[in-house]
C-alpha cells in the first residue's frame, strides 16, 4: 500500500509548488503595503489602482480584440485548410501542411525576428494589422492540427451515408463534417486564444509604438519596477481563467449527461 | 423481360493507384425486385462494385446503367439507390428520427411528411417510440435497424446493403436475415446485398453473384450455385467440395456426398488422417492411393472410423461435378438433374 | 485515352465532384506562401545582406554576419543560451517525466483532475506567473523569509537575479509541456505489457526498464524537444527573473533589431538557431521514427 502512495506525493508537491507563485500573487495583491516582502495589512487599494490604469484597460482591449482577430482569421484559414487537405491528398500539399506548422516548430524570437523584418519591407504600418497577421500565423497550427485529428478519427462512411442520400457536397459538409470537427475547432480556438492573449516575444517585435498588448504592457511594467498593481491583475485574470474552466467544465458536464450512453 | 432489368454493369473495370486491377470487366445485370447477393471473400472486389453503383466510386471504365439510363458519371447524391453501410454510419449528433428523415429533408418534403414517414418506416423496423434516442444509447441490432429505415424512407430504386449483419452476434444475425427478407419482400424494393458468408447468401437470396478477384465467377440461384457450381473457387467457396483433377478435367464433390465403407461405388482405398467434430458436423479427412485428400462430412457422431485406419470411399458419379470447363458451354456430369435438386427456379 | 481519362476520374475522390476544392485550400496556401514560406526565404536573404550606413539594408551580399557570430563574444552567447537549455530541459524531463507517468497510471478521476491542476497555470499568463517568483525569490522575500525562519539559512540568499532563478523561471514555463507529452504516451501505453513482463520474470525495475520506459520514449523525447526549442528563444525568463547578467541568443536578437538596427545579423543569428532546432527535430524523427510530436496539440 507504501507503495501506491508515493505517487500521489510526489504528484502533489509538484503541483503544489508550481502554484506557490500564483497563490502568492493573489495574496499579496490584497497586502497594504507597496513592498511585498512585507505585509502591511488587508487592502483593495491594488485593485481600485488597478480599475484607474488607463494604460492597462487599453492594453487588455487591445489584446482581446487581437486575440479575437487572429482566432477567427486562423480558424477559418486553419479549418478550411485542414478539410481541403484531407479530402485531397497530395505531396503538395503535404508540404504546404509542414510549412504551416513552421511557426510553432521553432523558437518564438525567430518568428518575430522574422516578421519584424518582413513587415518593415512590405512597408506595413506596425500596430494591430501586423499583431494580427503574426499572431494568426502561430494560431492557424493548433487549430489546423486539432480538426486534422478529428477528421483522422471521424468515420468517413458517414460523409458518404450522407451523399448516398442526396446531400450536396455542400450539405455533407454542414450537415455532417462540421459536427464532427467542431469540437476540434473549438479547442484549438481556446488553445490559439490563450497562447495570443499570452504571447509577449512575437509581440514586442511586430507592435506599433501606439499599440501595447497586455502581456508587452506587463512586461515593460516588470522590467522598469515592480508595482503592486501587477499581484492584483494577476488575481483578476486567474479568477477569469477559473470562472472560463468552470463555465466550461460546466457545459461539458450538461453536455455528457444529455449524451449519456446506455450500457451495451 | 428487358424492363425486368432495373440495373445494368457492362463491362465494370477498377484499380486503385498501383495495385492490381480490383474488378476486372464486371458484367450483371439485376432484376427489378429481386435480392441479389454478391458473394465473395474480402478483397475479391465485391465492396467495390457495390460503391460504384452507389456512386462512391468511379469505375476506370464501363457503364453503370439504371433503368436503362447510363449513370456512370452521376454523382452519388443524385442517383435513386441508398446504401447500408457495414458499420451503420448514423449521424451521431443526430437523434434516430431526424437520421431517418435526413435523406426526406434534403428532398425538402414538408416537415408533417417526414413526420409521419419516419413514423412508418420505425414501425417497419419495430423501434416505435425511440424517435428520440441517439445513436450512442442504441444496442448493435437497433442501429442496424435505423440504418435500414434510413435507407428505405427515400424509396430509392435499389437498396444496397454493405455486409450489414457482418458486426452482429450469430443468432441476432439468423433473426435479421429473416427479417431483411421479409422487409425486401414488403417494400419490393430491389437488394443488392454484399456478404462473405455463404449461408446467409443461401438464406437469403434469390439470386447469387460469386465472386473471385475481381471476376464474376458464377450467377445463378442458390441451387444453381450449390449444385451446380461452374468452377472450382465457387465449389469450394460455397459448400466445401473437393476438388479433383483426373484425366485433363476437374471435379467437385460435395464432402457430404462422399460415401464409405459398404456403398457399391466405394471403388477407392483410402487412410483416415484426421476426424474432427465441429458444428454437429463429424469431418473426416482421408488420403487417397495417389496423395490426394479427400473430406467427407456427416451429421452426428460415427464411431466406426478410427484415425489411422483405412476404408473404402467413393460417390455417386452424378455427385461428381465437373467444374472449370474452359467453354462457355457448361458440360454437367450430371446433366438434367437429379433427386439432389439442379431443378431450376 | 481509356486511360487518361481513367487516371482523370481516379483522382476524384467522393465527395469531390462540383464543390471547388481549391476554395478550400486557398486560404491556406495564400497565407502560408505570403506570410510564412516567403518571410523565411526573405531572412535566409537577409543574413547574406549588409546593413545599410543609416537605415535599412543593402543588397551587397556577404558573409560577415556568420563570421560575425563566430566572435568570442557571440560564440560564447550560444554556448551561455545551449547550456541553459540543456539544463533546463534535463531538470524538466526528471521533474516532469515521473509527473506524467504516475498520471498516466491514477484512474480516470484523477486523470482528469491533475489535467486541470496542470492546465490552470498555463492558461494564466507566463508573465505573471513569473512575477510570482520575483516575490518568492527577492532578497528579504517569501523564500528567505521562509528559509531563515526555520534557521536553515542566516542571512537572505538574494538569489533575484542570479543564474538559478533563471533555470527556475524555465522549469516552470516548460514544464507542463513536458508533463503533457510524457503523459500522453505513457497513457496510451497497455500496461498489461508490464504485467507480462512481470508474469515472466522481470523484477519491477526490470519491467519498468525494458517495457516503460522504452515504450514512453517517444513522449519523454517529444517533451525534451517540446520545451529545448523555446528555452532558446525564451529571452524574457532570463531578462525578468536574471536581469541583465544571463545574456541569451533571444536577447542578441532582439537587441541586435530594436537597438543595434543591425538585422542582417540577427537573421544570421536566426537562421543558426533554426538550423539547431531543426537538427533537433531530425534527431527525433530518426530516432522515434515519427513525425508526429507526442502532446503537442
Amino acid at each position: 500500500m507504501k507503495n501506491r502512495k508515493w505517487p500521489f506525493v510526489y504528484v502533489g508537491i509538484v503541483t503544489a509548488v508550481t502554484y506557490i507563485p500564483i497563490l502568492l500573487t493573489v495574496i499579496y495583491s490584497f497586502n497594504a503595503s507597496r513592498i511585498s516582502s512585507v505585509w502591511g495589512g488587508f487592502s483593495l487599494e491594488w485593485y481600485r489602482e488597478l480599475l484607474r490604469d488607463r494604460d492597462i484597460r487599453e492594453a487588455l482591449i487591445n489584446s482581446l480584440i487581437l486575440a479575437l482577430l487572429s482566432c477567427l482569421c486562423a480558424s477559418v484559414i486553419g479549418t478550411t485548410g485542414a478539410v481541403g487537405m484531407y479530402r485531397r491528398k497530395s505531396r503538395l500539399n503535404d508540404a504546404l501542411a509542414m510549412f504551416s506548422m513552421l511557426p510553432i516548430m521553432i523558437p518564438e524570437i525567430i518568428l518575430g525576428m522574422v516578421f519584424l523584418s518582413v513587415f518593415s519591407l512590405m512597408g506595413l504600418p506596425f500596430g494591430m494589422l501586423t499583431l494580427v497577421i503574426a499572431h494568426t500565423a502561430f494560431e492557424i497550427p493548433y487549430i489546423y492540427s486539432m480538426v486534422t485529428t478529428r477528421l483522422a478519427g471521424m468515420d468517413k462512411s458517414l460523409e458518404e451515408a450522407a451523399l448516398d442520400l442526396g446531400a450536396s457536397p455542400f450539405r455533407v459538409f454542414w450537415d455532417v463534417t462540421f459536427p464532427a470537427i467542431l469540437p476540434g475547432i473549438l479547442s484549438g480556438v481556446m488553445l490559439a486564444f490563450a497562447m495570443s492573449f499570452d504571447d509577449v516575444v512575437i509581440s514586442i517585435f511586430v507592435t506599433g509604438p501606439t499599440v501595447n498588448t497586455l502581456p508587452v504592457k506587463i512586461y515593460t511594467k516588470l522590467k522598469t519596477g515592480v508595482t503592486p498593481e501587477i499581484n492584483a491583475l494577476a488575481a483578476v485574470m486567474l479568477g477569469v481563467t477559473l470562472l472560463l474552466l468552470a463555465g466550461a467544465a460546466l457545459a461539458g458536464k450538461i453536455k455528457t449527461v444529455s449524451e449519456r450512453k446506455c450500457p451495451e | 423481360m428487358e424492363d425486368q432489368i432495373i440495373l445494368q454493369l457492362k463491362g465494370i473495370r477498377k484499380s486503385f493507384e498501383e495495385t492490381s486491377e480490383v474488378l476486372s470487366g464486371i458484367e450483371l445485370e439485376i432484376h427489378r425486385g429481386e435480392f441479389i447477393t454478391l458473394l465473395g471473400a474480402s478483397g475479391c472486389g465485391k465492396t467495390t462494385t457495390l460503391r460504384i453503383i452507389a456512386g462512391l466510386e468511379t469505375p476506370d471504365a464501363g457503364q453503370v446503367i439504371l433503368e436503362g439510363e447510363d449513370i456512370t458519371g452521376l454523382e452519388p447524391n443524385k442517383r435513386p439507390v441508398n446504401t447500408v453501410f457495414q458499420n451503420y454510419a448514423l449521424f451521431p449528433h443526430m437523434n434516430v428520427a431526424e437520421n431517418i428523415g435526413y435523406g426526406l429533408k434534403i428532398k425538402k418534403f414538408p416537415k408533417s411528411d417526414i413526420a409521419e414517414k419516419v413514423k412508418e418506416m420505425l414501425r417497419l423496423v419495430q423501434l416505435e417510440g425511440f424517435e428520440k434516442r441517439m445513436p450512442g444509447q442504441l444496442s448493435g441490432g437497433q442501429r442496424q435497424r435505423v440504418a435500414i429505415a434510413r435507407a428505405v424512407a427515400g424509396q430509392p430504386k435499389v437498396l444496397l446493403l454493405d455486409e450489414p449483419l457482418g458486426a452482429l452476434d450469430l443468432k441476432l444475425r439468423r433473426q435479421m436475415q429473416l427479417e431483411l427478407k421479409r422487409l425486401q419482400k414488403r417494400l419490393g424494393i430491389t437488394f443488392v446485398y454484399i456478404t462473405h458468408d455463404q449461408d446467409e447468401a443461401i438464406n437469403m437470396s434469390d439470386r447469387i453473384a460469386v465472386m473471385n478477384r475481381g471476376v464474376l465467377e458464377q450467377l445463378g440461384t442458390p441451387n444453381e450455385i450449390y449444385y451446380h457450381p461452374r468452377t472450382s473457387y465457387v465449389a469450394d467457396f460455397v459448400g466445401n467440395a473437393n476438388i479433383f483433377r483426373e484425366e485433363g478435367s476437374v471435379y467437385a464433390v460435395r464432402t457430404e456426398n462422399v460415401l464409405m465403407n459398404g456403398e457399391p461405388e466405394c471403388v477407392r482405398e483410402a487412410s483416415v488422417v484426421e476426424k474432427s467434430f465441429a458444428g454437429g458436423q463429424l469431418r473426416i479427412l482421408f488420403r487417397l492411393a495417389d496423395g490426394q485428400e479427400v473430406t467427407a462430412s456427416r451429421s452426428g457422431i460415427d464411431a466406426d472410423i478410427r484415425e489411422g485406419g483405412v476404408c473404402r470411399i467413393g460417390w455417386k458419379p452424378e455427385h461428381a461435378v465437373e467444374v472449370d470447363v474452359p467453354t462457355a458451354a457448361k458440360v454437367c456430369a450430371i446433366e438434367g438433374g437429379t433427386a439432389d435438386g439442379g431443378t431450376y427456379r | 485515352m481509356k486511360s487518361t481519362e481513367g487516371a482523370g476520374m481516379k483522382k476524384r475522390k467522393v465527395s469531390g465532384g462540383g464543390q471547388p476544392q481549391w476554395l478550400l485550400l486557398a486560404p491556406i496556401y495564400i497565407f502560408t506562401i505570403l506570410f510564412v514560406i516567403l518571410p523565411f526565404l526573405y531572412m535566409f536573404l537577409l543574413s547574406v545582406l549588409s546593413r545599410a550606413k543609416v537605415w535599412g539594408v543593402e543588397f551587397d551580399f556577404t558573409l560577415d554576419n556568420y563570421k560575425r557570430i563566430l566572435e568570442p563574444l557571440y560564440l560564447s552567447t550560444f554556448a551561455e543560451s545551449f547550456r541553459l537549455a540543456v539544463i533546463s530541459t534535463i531538470l524538466v524531463a526528471l521533474i516532469g517525466y515521473p509527473y506524467g507517468y504516475f498520471m498516466a497510471r491514477m484512474n480516470a478521476v484523477w486523470k482528469k483532475r491533475m489535467l486541470l491542476l496542470i492546465m490552470i497555470p498555463f492558461w494564466t499568463s507566463a508573465l505573471i506567473r513569473l512575477y510570482g517568483w520575483i516575490i518568492v525569490f527577492r532578497s528579504n522575500g517569501v523564500l528567505d523569509k521562509f528559509l531563515m525562519g526555520l534557521h536553515i539559512t542566516a542571512e537572505p540568499l538574494k538569489l533575484l537575479y542570479t543564474y538559478p532563478a533563471v533555470v527556475v523561471g524555465m522549469i516552470y514555463a516548460l514544464l507542463p509541456f513536458m508533463i503533457l507529452a510524457v503523459y500522453s504516451s505513457a497513457e496510451k501505453m497497455d500496461w498489461t505489457l508490464v504485467e507480462a513482463s512481470r508474469d515472466l520474470g522481470a523484477s519491477s525495475f526490470r519491467a519498468f526498464w525494458t517495457v516503460t520506459f522504452k515504450l514512453t520514449l517517444p513522449g519523454l523525447l517529444s517533451g525534451v524537444v517540446l520545451t529545448f526549442i523555446p528555452s532558446m528563444g525564451l529571452f524574457f525568463i532570463a531578462d525578468i527573473l536574471g536581469g541583465n547578467k544571463i545574456v541569451l541568443v533571444g536577447s542578441v536578437i532582439q537587441e541586435q533589431i530594436t537597438k543595434g538596427r543591425n538585422q542582417p545579423f540577427a537573421a544570421a543569428m536566426s537562421v543558426v538557431l533554426m538550423l539547431l532546432t531543426t537538427l533537433m527535430i531530425r534527431l527525433y524523427r530518426r530516432i522515434t521514427g515519427t513525425s508526429r510530436l507526442e502532446g503537442m496539440v
